[in-house]
């Protein structure tokens, strides 16, 4: 696996009906570590994670993926170095999850696209990773919120990506499954794969990423180690009172907690 | 508090607008309120609003036509008609109109639900003729007669009316029956869903007693769709389209020949004999049916001799 | 429940029956009409005039046949395609507003004096529908450009919209017409494949095939919108030109169909999901197995239409909604009904 690398090059962006802006932002998530990207509801973090995905356009900057502009690349060619997993899926099409998987493969296959041995094992692996090989054969339709999701993880891993943007992977997930997943992560990443992950969990996001990126109001606020950034001071600031930090016991990470209500009722 | 522009659209204004409208609405329905909401029709009714063209056509044959005081927008013959009161068609009839005409009778042919409606709720006398046959011309002549007080003149056109379909009759007699396919009515761009006459309408019995013989006459249906198969099959020697009313120019004339090309398997094509006739009271079952069975004689037997 | 792969082998199987429902379709279905022809007679003769079979089978069924076939399949097709882009069950053929288009360019070939002549294979009414359903295409098309973002349900919203302006400028030129242009109006909106002859399919399968074409490459792609645009996206889909390519393709193959037969309902809504409970969603086969379907379907109503009142005609849009209504209800409660 090559390790292809993803700039993020003073991006910006507005939502032209609600006046909503993205202030530039410069990044560039390291190949071989998991960033973690958090911060408050609407403060950009989807918007940040679409543009590098290539879902947006950036009203100026620019996305460079193995120093070539994203916009410019040929969409079966970027599939196949940048795989991403958008937050929200609407299920039209009921298919089976190993069908599911092997959409994934669309960007390596040609002709009717039916599936070749490489292909079938690609496949494979992907649901083993995701703990869905006992599902493979089942509709998707039939599957809980958190089972549909892994397998659209695994679709996406499917694409084997060198670069892969997660929004919000673990939302539905058991926590059972949220360890197995970072866990994963942090698997891809010791095989050189960039991984980003958007994710509400600051906790997860502490506990497993190498670095997190904060954003808050549009505009990224800290980028560093988690036990660096995440000081009781800062997460006051950008979240609001209400939270205290501490450390975790075992992991001697930051561990977030809520410290009470509004109006200090017990 | 000053009164702002928003007061004004959305209370002043439509407040404004319900009485103008209010108001208007009863002053306008004062002057047309039927005078008499009799049911009854009267004896001999003065105010009759005709919806039907061959029953409107029989007033004026018994010299009634000053006893009709609306007609529908079908009506085009004779030409005094044309001076009458038009109250719309048989898709929108004009109940204003028709209202402010305050009827005391009102005649539609067959199935006119909209009217007989409204009649009923106005309380105003209502007769259906059924003028879509011989016979059915026949009972529409008397009954009008008996309206207008003019039996004896009604009686005297229909004697009239069957001797001249009786010299008709006379003169193909003994001549071989021409087999006709009636097309009354095709998409207009080609040989598409062609309409043919049933055995039980008024052309195809108009069409037998001028010496034809209609090839689809054992279908029920007044006016059905003719199957193109079926068409090839019962090989019609003449074909007759009727466009009655329409005013077609030579070259129009020439192209709906040219559109029967298409089956020139059939002998009516092949021996050039597709005929169109454009007499609008071919399709008319009222006083001029004697004429019209004197058009469709010659254009099948142009041999023969008729008074 | 479960379900196994599309493997190259069951895909074959799969589109060999309904080939093979569609060729039986299209063999035998000429053999029965309204009159009775021998082959042994058909089969001698090619010169028509002198051989009435040979005419009535070569002339007159064959082409209205295989103007079933292409009709109903390009329907079906492009309903199929539609429902999976546009993300709605509803959605068919005409959903864009080319049915209403179509319909309006032919009311107005009718009833407009002067209008209405024939040059070569076209008659105007043909033309002005095609004119009016590609003018529908064209917009949606651009709108698409202008706004790559824009929303399905605005594009279905458009379209609905659309049909609708029409029927209302279709009254107002009802309201105007003689009562004979308006039964010819009537008897165009209920459909007919009523075609003599293969010169009338020529034009039309210029450009129903292109179409068809079109559509059966996206076979691929729309599988990928299973799980919506964004992830489609991301496993390298082309989102906006899938999308273009299907309204063009649905554009090209329904106006054509509109303009010849007109608007032909139901086939396209119900033939592709009778085809997913059947055969499941992998598009690559629902898109070409609409296709045979629906032809085939349509021939069957055809071939009802022709025959049951025999010697008269039915219109097949009547025969087409009341055959098929009661069976796609029965297929749809009893295959669950419960989850889509």
């Amino acid at each position: 696996m090559n390790s292809a690398r993803l700039a993020i090059e003073a991006v910006s962006f507005a939502y032209p009906h609600t006046g909503w802006r993205l202030q530039p932002v410069t990044l560039s998530p390291e190949p071989g570590r998991v960033l973690g990207i958090i911060g408050p509801n609407g403060s950009g973090k989807t918007t940040l994670l679409k543009l590098a995905a290539g879902i947006e356009k950036p009203a100026s900057g620019r996305v460079l993926l193995d120093g070539a502009d994203l916009h410019r690349l040929d969409s079966r060619r970027r599939a196949r170095i940048l795989g991403y997993l958008p937050q929200k899926c609407v299920t039209y099409l009921d298919f089976s999850v190993e069908e599911t998987v092997a959409l994934g493969r669309f960007a390596h296959g040609r002709g009717a696209g039916f599936l070749t041995r490489e292909d079938r094992r690609v496949v494979d692996d992907a649901l083993s990773e995701t703990d869905l090989l006992a599902f493979r054969k089942r509709p998707v339709s039939t599957l809980s919120g958190g089972e549909r999701k892994r397998a659209l993880l695994a679709s996406v891993l499917a694409q084997e990506p060198s670069v892969l943007l997660l929004d919000e992977p673990g939302a539905a997930l058991d926590l059972h499954h949220q360890v197995r997943l970072f866990g994963l992560l942090q698997r891809l990443a010791e095989r050189g794969m960039t991984v980003a992950v958007v994710t509400h969990d600051l906790n997860f996001a502490a506990a497993f990423t190498h670095k997190v990126a904060v954003m808050a109001a549009g505009r990224l606020e800290a980028l560093g180690a988690p036990g660096d950034v995440l000081s009781p001071e800062f997460v006051g600031r950008v979240y609001g009172p209400l939270l205290s930090v501490t450390r975790h016991p075992t992991l001697g990470t930051p561990v977030i907690l809520p410290a009470g209500l509004p109006g200090g009722a017990p | 508090m000053r009164p702002d522009i928003k007061y004004i659209f959305f209370k002043a204004l439509p407040l404004a607008a319900f009485f103008l409208s209010a108001f208007l609405l009863l002053s306008a329905a004062r002057p047309v309120r039927s005078p008499r909401p009799a049911s009854a029709a009267p004896a001999l009714p003065r105010r009759i609003v005709c919806f039907s063209p061959a029953a409107a056509e029989v007033f004026f044959a018994l010299s009634a036509g000053e006893r009709l005081a609306g007609v529908s927008d079908y009506c085009v013959y004779p030409e005094a008609v044309k001076k009458i009161p038009r109250v719309g068609g048989f898709y929108n009839p004009n109940f204003e109109r028709l209202l402010a005409l305050s009827p005391d009778l009102v005649i539609v042919q067959g199935q006119h639900e909209k009217v007989a409606d409204f009649c009923r709720s106005r309380k105003i006398p209502l007769i259906h003729v059924q003028m879509d046959s011989l016979a059915g011309i026949r009972d529409g002549i008397f009954e009008i007669g008996r309206i207008t007080g003019k039996a004896a003149a009604a009686k005297a056109l229909w004697d009239g009316i069957q001797r001249d379909l009786d010299a008709v009759r006379a003169a193909v007699a003994g001549l071989p029956r021409t087999r006709v396919f009636l097309c009354v009515g095709r998409s207009p761009d080609g040989l598409n869903s062609i309409n043919t006459a049933g055995g039980k309408s008024f052309v195809s019995e108009l069409l037998t007693l001028a010496g034809g013989e209609n090839i689809f006459a054992d279908l029920t249906l007044p006016y059905p769709e003719a199957g193109k198969e079926s068409l090839l099959t019962r090989a019609p020697e003449v074909i007759l389209e009727l466009r009655p009313g329409e005013n077609l120019s030579a070259s129009r004339r020439a192209r709906i020949i040219a559109d029967w090309d298409e089956m020139g398997a059939l002998p009516a094509v092949r021996n050039h004999r597709v005929l169109i006739l454009t007499d609008e009271f071919l399709m008319l079952p009222g006083p001029r049916v004697g004429q019209a069975a004197r058009v469709l004689a010659r254009t099948l037997h142009p041999e023969v001799k008729l008074p | 429940m479960s379900r196994a792969m599309l493997s190259p082998r069951a895909y074959l199987a799969h589109l060999s029956i309904y080939a093979a429902a569609a060729a039986a379709a299209v063999l035998l279905a000429p053999l029965f009409g309204s009159e009775t022809v021998s082959l042994p007679r058909v089969l001698s003769g090619f010169s028509a005039l002198d051989n009435m079979d040979a005419e009535i089978f070569f002339r007159f069924r064959l082409p209205r046949v295989i103007l079933a076939f292409v009709a109903g399949g390009a329907l079906s097709l492009s309903g199929a395609s539609l429902q999976v882009v546009l993300k709605n069950p509803l959605a068919e053929p005409f959903v864009l507003g080319i049915a209403g288009a179509g319909a309006l360019g032919a009311a107005c070939a009718m009833s407009i004096p002067g209008l209405l002549w024939r040059m070569g294979p076209f008659t105007t009414v043909g033309f002005f529908s095609l004119a009016g359903s590609l003018a529908v295409t064209g917009l949606i098309l651009r709108l698409l450009s202008r706004r790559a973002a824009l929303s399905m349900s605005t594009v279905l919203l458009a379209g609905v919209t659309i049909n609708f302006l029409c029927g209302a400028a279709i009254l107002l030129v009802r309201y105007l017409v003689s009562p004979q242009v308006l039964v010819a109006m009537d008897r165009w909106m209920m459909g007919g494949l009523d075609v003599v002859g293969f010169g009338d399919l020529l034009p039309v399968l210029l450009l129903l095939l292109p179409g068809v074409a079109l559509l059966l490459l996206q076979s691929r792609s729309l599988n990928q919108l299973a799980f919506g645009e964004a992830l489609a996206f991301g496993h390298g889909v082309d989102v906006v030109s899938v999308r273009r390519m299907v309204f063009l393709g649905t554009g090209l193959a329904a106006a054509a169909v509109v303009s010849v037969a007109g608007p032909i309902g139901f086939v396209g809504l119900i033939v592709p999901h009778v085809v997913r409970r059947l055969s499941g969603v992998d598009q690559r086969l629902v898109l070409p197995a609409s296709f045979f379907a629906g032809g085939a379907f349509l021939i069957f109503c055809d071939l009802i239409a022709r025959t049951v009142v025999a010697p008269t005609e039915m219109p097949v849009g009547i025969v087409t909604a009341v055959a098929g209504g009661p069976v796609f209800l029965r297929i749809l409660f009893k295959n669950g009904g419960t989850h889509d």
